[in-house]
């Protein structure tokens, strides 16, 4: 519901998250899944570098997203 | 799958003397039960007792668990996979001490934070008395007051908590297992060919606190990863399920409200048709993958006409439940859930509900979790704390919004506690 | 409320004041001497101790050309006869009937002060437009049941006029007013449960305690055109606060926001956060920050020129179980906030 209020104020938001319907529901525009709810950037069964290629994965997703019109989101981003 | 319940009723709880049950009176020989129970756990170094009674002006804090005394007398173990062997739950005879709890505190609970707190009496500004908020302000609870060892910490405390507490609720029941039963209880599905087939899916637990090694769920296994799976009724009320830690009052799954009234109406006007436990989960697949699971469970195999749903946790397990119930109703069986709302103080309709699928159109309001109850002052404060200062601040007037109450939102249907549509 | 007579007024349309057809539907707002159409049913209708005093009568297009200025005048022919409850209608699902009865009750409410009561069919457009502020009755499409619901309507006037309680809306049978009130109820959520669903699947009818809201859908703002010189926020909702919570944020229905500067900083210490949002383990994130906001893989991108620069703060809240409006308003302040600060876009990241 915040990325709903700051998309009405004209600012493109990448969400990430794990309870995608709920965002899908409010409205998000931009949905990029993340790894879990206790570590959306993160995982704690994968070593330090390997969390780091996860967040970077997940945050360049999230940028590529704010880069496209909304309708043109991929729901799904590989686990 | 038969299971008997002989219930001895309680209606008085003191310490002191030779534990035992006449005429409703319960004495409990707390020396014994407090040796019993380092005993059992090196990681306990000392307990002490409290008694509490309905209507007292005494509030408890810092609950970790509320357990109802019960002892299986034939027919299978106590919680099975967690203090017994593993054997299945759900048939034989089993005591039962009703109208009480064995109640434990966790002594680790924040310093100066109270946890959830029961209040056993008193008057909310609203009208409502502790007893029309939840059911624990009906029972007589033995407080139990435990110390941990030294660097007994974090999940394990929880864990030395959770068994001392089972613990003790066996060994009361099992001390007083003989002597007049005032009822006894049947629980044995006979098939009703005729009725409609209802089926309930549980959720035991949400993984938004992932559960840890060794923490006891299902048959004493964790439930990380709980596909769904279909049990017969009779193992919720008889010990094969438990609450994570962070959960606090397994007596609601050992009296599960919403097994008991499908029980109640089983041959009556409904075919109780059986329980599909499932977990809400951490990541979207897999609360897909157990959505459409579950759904099938309840549609092919247990043939259910209806389903009710409970949710338990915070709310984005109401996602976890609606995703079920939603599939349900795809493969035509009519749900009807039990969810909170999240409207605030001031009530705006649209702060309603975290999910919005238009065939959910039967939901009963187990309340509103943002409405800010107040309590009175209280003459007695039950808290491992010994600091004064906190003990008087604990003590005074508080309010705080419902789920900083135990048991006033009760998840698996036992609260009279709703928010109503004006 | 004065002693003695209890005094009601009605209001009724061109059609049913026995004016005219559709071709009456311009005429202004009258006092009817006598009592026309229903009026003659409420007549039948009322105790030894009311009195329909007077019948205001109006037609529709009049009424629906200007609502707000008509309803005013409407009231201001009504305010000599000193009315104690208002009924207006029933209006069944005629459209700008509905409409400007609800249109009336509002202002009569308000400007005389007194209950006002209207009775409407659930798809009539006036339903919707005022049933927050009025109460209206559940009536039938069309006139056939006329004298039943003007009965239903006088009954819940007098309560109101008297200034008693009303019952639920499934109870009563008007439309909900928008209002969650805590209650607590004569059975258990499971027992109610078990009702409905048996309701349910008997195809009987059945009132949900819990309505779904709708969100009203958003357009989405446009793309950013020009990444590498955009300047890009962290915002979460997953609690992530200084050590201390400085600005006492809560774990639970959050009702504060702070913004966190991270000028300069590259990766965020553990030992200098705190989380305040019960509703997740957070052990994970308490271990590394950078699980929710992720300042360290954030500031290589920056230094690679993946964008143009990171705004120096993470703005945070809690996000636990918020209600909605709780939510939008938080939304609305860190939007002007990002704005101000020349933010142009968000990377927002929720547990």
């Amino acid at each position: 519901m915040i990325t709903s209020e700051l998309e009405r104020a004209g600012i493109p938001t990448a969400h990430v998250c794990t309870m995608t319907p709920v965002a899908e529901m409010v409205g998000s525009h931009r949905i990029v899944t993340g790894n879990g709810i206790v570590h959306p950037l993160g995982d704690s069964e994968l070593s330090p570098d390997e969390e780091r290629r996860v967040r970077r994965r997940i945050l360049e997703q999230a940028l590529a997203s704010l880069q496209k019109p909304a309708d043109a989101q991929d729901a799904q981003a590989e686990s | 799958m038969r299971l008997e319940l002989q219930v001895r009723r309680v209606r008085d709880l003191r310490i002191g003397g030779e534990t035992r049950l006449d005429d409703g009176v319960l004495a409990v020989d707390v020396d014994a039960l407090c040796s019993y129970l380092l005993e059992q756990d090196r990681r306990l170094s000392g307990l002490r007792f409290e008694v509490a009674h309905p209507g007292e002006l005494c509030r408890i804090t810092s609950i970790a668990d509320i357990v109802e005394p019960r002892a299986k007398l034939s027919g299978g173990v106590d919680f099975p996979g967690v203090l017994g062997a593993l054997e299945p739950a759900g048939s034989g005879t089993t005591v039962v001490l009703r109208g009480m709890a064995v109640t434990i505190l966790n002594p680790l609970e924040r310093a100066g934070g109270r946890g959830p707190v029961l209040d056993m009496g008193g008057r909310h500004k609203e009208g409502w008395s502790a007893q029309d908020l939840t059911v624990f302000a009906n029972l007589h609870h033995l407080v139990t007051i435990p110390q941990l060892a030294p660097g007994v910490v974090g999940d394990d405390a929880l864990n030395a908590l959770r068994l001392a507490i089972l613990r003790a609720a066996v060994w009361l029941a099992s001390h007083t297992g003989s002597g007049a039963r005032d009822a006894v209880e049947s629980y044995d599905l006979v098939p009703v060919p005729d009725l409609p087939r209802v089926a309930y899916v549980f959720q035991i637990h949400s993984h938004q606190r992932p559960t840890v090694a060794g923490e006891p769920l299902l048959y004493g296994d964790n439930a990380r990863h709980l596909l769904p799976v279909v049990l017969h009724p009779n193992e919720v009320l008889d010990g094969a399920v438990l609450q994570g830690y962070s959960s606090r009052g397994n007596y609601i799954i050992q009296n599960h409200p919403v097994i008991l009234e499908l029980y109640r109406r089983h041959g009556i006007d409904l075919s109780f048709a059986g329980v599909v436990a499932v977990v809400a989960h951490q990541t979207a697949p897999e609360r897909e993958r157990s959505a459409l699971m579950a759904a099938n469970l309840v549609s092919e195999t247990l043939h259910a006409d209806g389903v009710i749903l409970t949710k338990t946790g915070g709310g984005a397990p109401h996602i976890d439940m609606a995703q079920i119930a939603h599939r349900c109703e795809q493969l035509g069986v009519r749900s009807t859930l039990i969810a909170w709302d999240l409207s605030s103080s001031d009530g705006a309709e649209e702060g309603s509900a975290l999910f919005n699928y238009p065939d959910l159109d039967a939901i009963v309001s187990m309340g509103s979790n943002g409405y800010r109850l107040s309590l009175p002052a209280v003459e007695r404060v039950i808290t491992p704390e010994d600091d004064t200062s906190l003990l008087e601040r604990a003590g005074a007037p508080m309010a705080a919004t419902a789920n900083q109450f135990v048991g006033v939102l009760d998840q698996f249907g036992g609260g009279r506690w709703a928010t109503a549509l004006y | 409320m004065p002693d003695g007579q209890i005094r009601i007024a009605l209001y009724l349309n061109q059609f049913f004041g026995q004016v005219g057809g559709e071709e009456s539907a311009g005429v202004p707002p009258r006092i009817l001497e006598e009592a026309a159409g229903p009026g003659r049913a409420v007549l039948g209708l009322l105790n030894p101790e009311e009195a329909l005093v007077c019948t205001v009568v109006c037609g529709d297009n009049y009424f629906a050309e200007n609502p707000d200025q008509v309803a005013q005048e409407v009231v201001e022919l009504l305010r000599p006869y000193k009315p104690d409850l208002l009924i207006a209608g029933p209006a069944f699902n005629a459209g700008r009937y509905g409409t400007a009865c609800g249109a009336l009750c509002q202002t009569a409410q308000n400007a005389l002060g007194i209950a006002c009561v209207s009775a409407m069919y659930r798809e009539n457009p006036g339903v919707d437009l005022y049933r927050r502020k009025v109460i209206i009755l559940e009536a039938g499409e069309n006139a056939r049941q006329m004298r039943d619901t003007l009965a239903r309507m006088l009954d819940a006037g007098r309560r109101l006029a008297a200034g008693r309680p009303i019952g639920r809306p499934r109870d009563e049978r008007y439309f909900p007013q928008g209002r969650l009130v805590p209650v607590i109820e004569d059975r258990p959520s499971a027992v109610r449960a078990a009702d409905m669903l048996l309701a349910k699947l008997r195809g009987e009818p059945f009132h949900s305690e819990v309505q779904l809201p709708v969100f009203q859908p958003h357009a989405a703002p446009p793309p950013l055109s020009d990444v590498r010189h955009a300047t890009i926020a962290l915002v979460t909702d997953g609690g992530l606060v200084p050590l201390g919570n400085p600005d006492g944020i809560e774990g639970y229905a959050s009702t504060k926001w702070g913004a966190y500067s991270i000028d300069g900083v590259d990766s965020l210490n553990p030992k200098d956060y705190e989380i305040s949002h019960g509703g997740y383990d957070p052990r994970y994130i308490l271990s590394d920050p950078h699980r929710l906001v992720g300042l360290d893989i954030a500031r290589e991108l920056e230094q690679e020129g993946a964008f143009g620069r990171l705004h120096p703060a993470i703005v945070s809240t809690g996000g636990l179980a918020n209600p909605v409006d709780n939510s939008r308003r938080l939304g609305k302040e860190m939007a002007a906030y990002l704005k101000e600060s020349g933010v142009d876009a968000v990377i927002l990241t929720s547990t």
